[in-house]
């Protein structure tokens, strides 16, 4: 009767999720002792509980995971070497590619420099077209010539602006005259 | 860690680790797919190990994400393939599964079967693996007080229903 009481005691507190899990682990040991008819649910309910548990990989599943993180672990260090492999590798062409591109860079730079295009495929159009621009070329200097030659006119104003000096002599001349004149008066 | 503290730590908890996964997933060869590839994660970040504070715990968050990502994808295949309801009878009726139901079992099982996710796991983890309330916390990322109320809850669910008595009359 005690075992009994205790039993269901501590199902009450059981459902009413207030048993520790001490007081659970003892709940089951009682229920899996008891033959009592009443308990038929909650003995069920425990035994299930406990099939749950029982539930188990198999043996192989150790060996199988080993095996793979043996797997994981050399092809990590496969992966290390490859890399270095591939980057000293990579790291060469790639040095090259960069000095094939530096250098063709400076090659094309130097070349544009000295570099004249042609504009006419034909001599004789070209020929013409330069002769074309000499002309122009000519034309513009005569046309200049002539106005330098209008400069010179100047020079000739100077020969006649000496003959305007010529009448400050006659001016002294004529104050002789004022003075004659004066005397007489 | 090396591969000797990797036996002797992490490897035991394979079994809950699996049965947890199996609660999720419902499927033998999917959830020791999960505890494999959890195990592996567990061993790929082994360096970090010593920041974590409860690696049983640690070990079961893993599993439970990746049980559920799982779930995810595999119910996204069988939807595709229309699939879904004649595949999940054919998991419940595993042999193990056959031999053992009684009438009463099956009726357990369906009733635990029909509570909600959170309250299972709850009942799961305590009932079945007996783990104490923070530990389930630090498992599914949930506070303490969330864990009691999911237990109680599907405890008094279970009762209800199995004692077919009338909650509301106590």
């Amino acid at each position: 009767m005690l075992m009994d009481f205790k039993t269901s005691e501590l199902l009450k507190k059981y459902w009413e999720a207030e048993t520790s899990l001490q007081e659970e682990q003892e709940l089951k040991e009682l229920l899996v002792a008891s033959e009592d008819t009443e308990l038929e649910e909650e003995k069920a309910l425990f035994a299930h509980f406990h099939s749950k548990k029982e539930v188990e990989l198999d043996e192989s599943f150790d060996a199988g995971l080993l095996a793979q993180i043996d797997q994981l672990e050399e092809q990590k260090g496969a992966k290390v070497i490859s890399l270095k492999g591939y980057f000293t590798r990579y790291a060469s062409i790639a040095a090259a590619v960069l000095v094939l591109c530096i250098s063709g860079a400076l090659y094309y730079q130097q070349q544009q420099q000295y570099q004249v295009e042609d504009t006419f495929d034909d001599p004789e159009l070209a020929y013409a077209e330069l002769k074309k621009q000499l002309l122009m070329v000519s034309r513009y200097m005569n046309k200049g010539q002539s106005t330098l030659n209008e400069l010179t006119n100047l020079s000739k104003g100077s020969d006649e602006l000496q003959d305007f000096a010529k009448l400050g002599e006659a001016s002294e001349g004529l104050n002789l005259l004022r003075e004659m004149n004066v005397e007489n008066n | 860690m090396d591969v000797s503290r990797f036996k002797e730590e992490v490897l035991p908890l394979k079994n809950k680790l699996y049965r947890f996964s199996l609660h999720i997933v419902r499927d033998e060869e999917l959830a020791k797919d999960v505890v494999q590839e959890s195990l592996i994660k567990v061993w790929e970040k082994r360096d970090e190990l010593h920041l974590i504070q409860n690696l049983e715990a640690w070990c079961m968050q893993i599993t439970r994400n990746k049980s559920l990502d799982k779930l995810r994808s595999k119910h996204v295949k069988k939807t595709d393939l229309f699939e879904v309801e004649l595949d999940t009878r054919k998991e419940r009726d595993t042999p193990l599964a056959v031999t053992e139901r009684g009438d009463l079992m099956k009726r357990i099982m369906d009733l635990i079967e029909a509570l909600p996710d959170r309250q299972k796991e709850v009942m799961h983890l305590r009932d079945i693996e007996g783990y104490a309330y923070k530990e389930i916390a630090d498992m599914l990322g949930i506070d303490i007080n969330l864990v009691k109320t999911n237990l109680f809850r599907a405890r008094r669910k279970l009762k209800e229903s199995l004692m077919k008595v009338d909650a509301y009359g106590l």
